[in-house]
């Protein structure tokens, strides 16, 4: 079981939710949109400029930027 | 039994919402405001049943609100109480949707839910069975499908039924732990489940509400334990219910290419270029020319055909039918803008165009969204600060109507050719750097409103969902077309036209109301009493002035102005125009024209977005000391490069205008 921040997530590995060290505000935000503790998460690619990234969590596309994905920690 | 029942339409954003009131209240319905603020409140009756208020929330992910949006539509929720809330699902985002279902249940209102998009699952072969959210929840549920219109019927009879009906007092209940603080919480403030579960989770807003923000409540923070315990039970719920989960490869096979690294740009681009096209190019000029024909033909008409005193012909022609001209002539660019708009928007392109654009717009506290605006703005600002309705960050939406009047719209050309013609006849790089400072300006000033209370992003963060990819429902399009027209029409439009008629007032009449030629008139002595401020910027004349102010009512107006006031047209009105700039006041004039506050049309459209007069003004102020402060730079330093007079007075007055500005800025907005 490795630990790895979201934003180095390799395309095609499905990555489980376990920290968010995001402010509250914004760890609030991105739990009611179904990026809770334990959600599995996959990285699908990036903007053409190299940021935000984009990744499905549940059949949801999620657009972050570079700066929230360092924050949440993910097993995988 | 009472007169009127109010029925709230809450859900996620892109759950079908929009389709499902404008199904159920047809043409019923009225879009104003959230009082204080630009977000627009649908409400409507049931076009079956007239007892029935709906109000169209704005789309929400929770009942802990990050948005604005989220805010109101909390506020409205917890504060107005309606009857019954519909909580409308997208079955294809069972489970998230469930997790706002949860909490619209602690309210402890009367919830009827609406499982949407039954079409889609149903050609996906997937089976919802409504009884188990049904019995897992214990309020009715309905599998409907708004843009098909299957079962609204039978769902609006279940609300009139719970409508009539008592409630019964079943809530969702969380774990035996939770529930414990919960009664604990409740009964130590007295209040409402809702707001004991909420300070648990250590909601500020919520604490405000109470009363409560200087006190330590010395409450275990339980937020995580209750989200977790919303997600896991959501989680089994929709488990439950579907037969099988989903997969949404035609979004994931669309997004490849409209977000791919090398097609994303052209294919952004050329979309942008065919809005510009259609609402700009086509509507704004050729349209315009036939009705601009259709008008005068109107004017000459009345000027023949009927005798009246002069004043009152002079009323009617140059004040009123020219001020419903102007407002008509925008309609059709609006129309065609509103019909793209409502395209991007509902078919899932608009939040891809923030996606792609946003790294080069976070660095100077903007997104994405703000580059529509921007491109529109190269031909007319109206269109452009109506587009910025798609951003719904207030503080973003602010600073990009604040920063698009920057951009050189096409009214301000003509006004730059007759200057270009008049003083630099042999430079080809006088145009092209009409451009380069709009962009410059656009980027200084939004890097320093960036720092400035009202704009800071507090959040600064960018979590967007790319919503899947839907085929537009034409009845929503046009819906969205008329309110929008509906709306410019008759708030900008009487702003213009007032304006219009005042402008024909002030520059036909003196003060003793007699009518006089338009260097006598009012709006002359204004231009003398204003002509002082311009003096620094390199054209003080009273002309100018006067120019100045008639380019309020239309960029253009400022070459008739001239011609006017100097009795020269063609080649004489450029010789006589010599005579009153130097080459360089005549830049720091065509800079002026440039970054000043925009037409008032222009700027009826920012005081409909902008919501109040106090941001409209505002605006205005940052506007015109922005124009001030560089035509001051470009004059001076153009008088230090060409005589070398200005020398000493350029620090001194660049530290005069510097301390003021900054004065103005820490006195209105600095923060701390």
């Amino acid at each position: 079981m490795a630990k790895k921040t979201l934003e180095r997530l390799k395309k095609g590995v499905i990555g489980k939710v376990i920290d968010i060290k995001c402010p509250n505000t914004i760890k609030k935000r991105l739990m009611d949109m179904g990026l809770c503790l334990g959600a599995k998460i996959e990285y699908i690619g990036k903007a053409p400029l190299g940021d935000p990234l984009l990744f499905k969590v549940k059949e949801i596309l999620l657009a972050l930027r570079k700066k929230v994905a360092k924050d949440i920690i993910v097993e995988i | 039994m009472r007169e009127l029942y109010t029925v709230a339409l809450a859900g996620n954003p892109n759950c079908g919402k929009t389709s499902l009131f404008n199904a159920l209240t047809k043409m019923h319905q009225s879009v104003g405001n959230w009082t204080g603020v630009t977000v627009e409140k649908k409400t409507g009756l049931y076009h079956k049943n007239k007892r029935i208020q709906i109000i169209d929330l704005p789309g929400i992910y929770s009942l802990s609100p990050y948005s604005l949006e989220e805010k109101i539509a909390r506020d409205y929720l917890i504060k107005q109480k309606p009857d019954l809330i519909i909580n409308i699902i997208d079955s294809l985002n069972l489970e998230r949707s469930l997790n706002l279902t949860l909490q619209l249940l602690d309210l402890g209102l009367k919830v009827v839910l609406a499982l949407n998009m039954k079409d889609e699952l149903q050609k996906k072969n997937i089976t919802l069975d409504t009884q188990k959210i049904e019995d897992a929840l214990s309020v009715k549920a309905v599998a409907i499908s708004a843009a098909k219109k299957t079962n609204l019927t039978l769902l609006m009879d279940i609300v009139w039924k719970e409508l009539s009906t008592p409630k019964e007092k079943k809530l969702f209940k969380y774990s035996e732990e939770l529930e414990k603080e919960i009664r604990k919480v409740q009964k130590k403030y007295n209040i409402d489940r809702f707001f004991a579960i909420k300070l648990l989770e250590n909601d500020l807003e919520i604490k405000k509400t109470l009363n409560l923000e200087n006190q330590d409540l010395k409450l275990v923070n339980l937020q995580d334990q209750f989200f977790l315990y919303r997600n896991k039970k959501a989680e089994c719920i929709a488990s439950k219910a579907l037969n099988k989960s989903l997969n949404k490869s035609i979004t994931h096979k669309i997004d490849k290419v409209m977000t791919n690294k090398y097609l994303a740009f052209p294919i952004f681009f050329f979309i942008i270029w065919l809005i510009y096209f259609f609402s700009v190019q086509l509507a704004g000029k050729y349209i315009l020319t036939l009705m601009e024909g259709a008008l005068e033909e109107l004017i000459n008409l009345i000027k023949t055909r009927l005798t009246l005193p002069v004043w009152a012909e002079g009323l009617l022609t140059e004040g009123v039918i020219r001020g419903m001209g102007t407002v008509l002539s925008f309609l059709p660019q609006i129309v065609i803008l509103f019909f793209f708009i409502a395209l991007l928007e509902s078919s899932g392109y608009m939040a891809r165009v923030a996606f792609i654009m946003d790294r080069l717009f976070y660095k100077i506290g903007l997104s994405g969204h703000s580059f529509i605006p921007m491109i529109l703005g190269c031909g007319c600002s109206v269109p452009a600060i109506m587009s910025t309705k798609t951003i719904k960050d207030f503080s973003q939406k602010k600073m990009t109507i604040i920063l698009t009047p920057f951009v050189p719209c096409s009214a301000k050309l003509p006004v730059f050719a007759l200057f270009i013609a008049a003083f630099f006849p042999n430079n080809s790089l006088v145009a092209p750097s009409m451009y380069l400072l709009g962009i410059l300006t656009v980027i200084l000033v939004s890097l320093i409103l960036k720092r400035t209370k009202p704009f800071i992003n507090p959040k600064g963060s960018f979590i967007m969902e790319l919503p899947p990819y839907r085929i537009p429902l034409v009845t929503n399009v046009f819906m969205s077309i008329w309110q929008k027209s509906k709306d410019f029409l008759t708030k900008a439009g009487s702003i213009i036209l007032v304006s219009s008629i005042s402008i024909w007032f002030l520059s036909n009449f003196n003060y003793k109301l007699e009518m006089v030629e338009a260097k006598y008139s009012l709006l002359a002595s204004i231009g003398h009493l204003l002509s002082p401020i311009f003096i620094p910027l390199g054209f003080g004349d009273w002309r100018a002035a006067v120019a100045i102010l008639s380019g309020t009512i239309a960029k253009e107006t400022i070459i008739s102005a001239f011609s006017v006031l100097l009795g020269a047209s063609g080649h004489n009105l450029i010789l006589s125009l010599k005579e009153m700039f130097s080459p360089h006041a005549a830049y720091s004039f065509m800079a002026f024209t440039l970054l000043c506050f925009p037409c008032v049309s222009a700027l009826a459209a920012t005081k409909k977005e902008m919501g109040s007069n106090k941001w409209l003004l505002t605006a205005m102020t940052i506007q015109f000391s922005t124009a001030y402060a560089v035509s001051y730079l470009i004059y001076n330093i153009g008088g230090l490069v060409l005589y070398n007079i200005w020398f000493i007075t350029i620090p001194l007055f660049f530290v005069i205008v510097f301390m003021v500005g900054h004065f103005i800025y820490k006195r209105l907005y600095y923060r701390r």
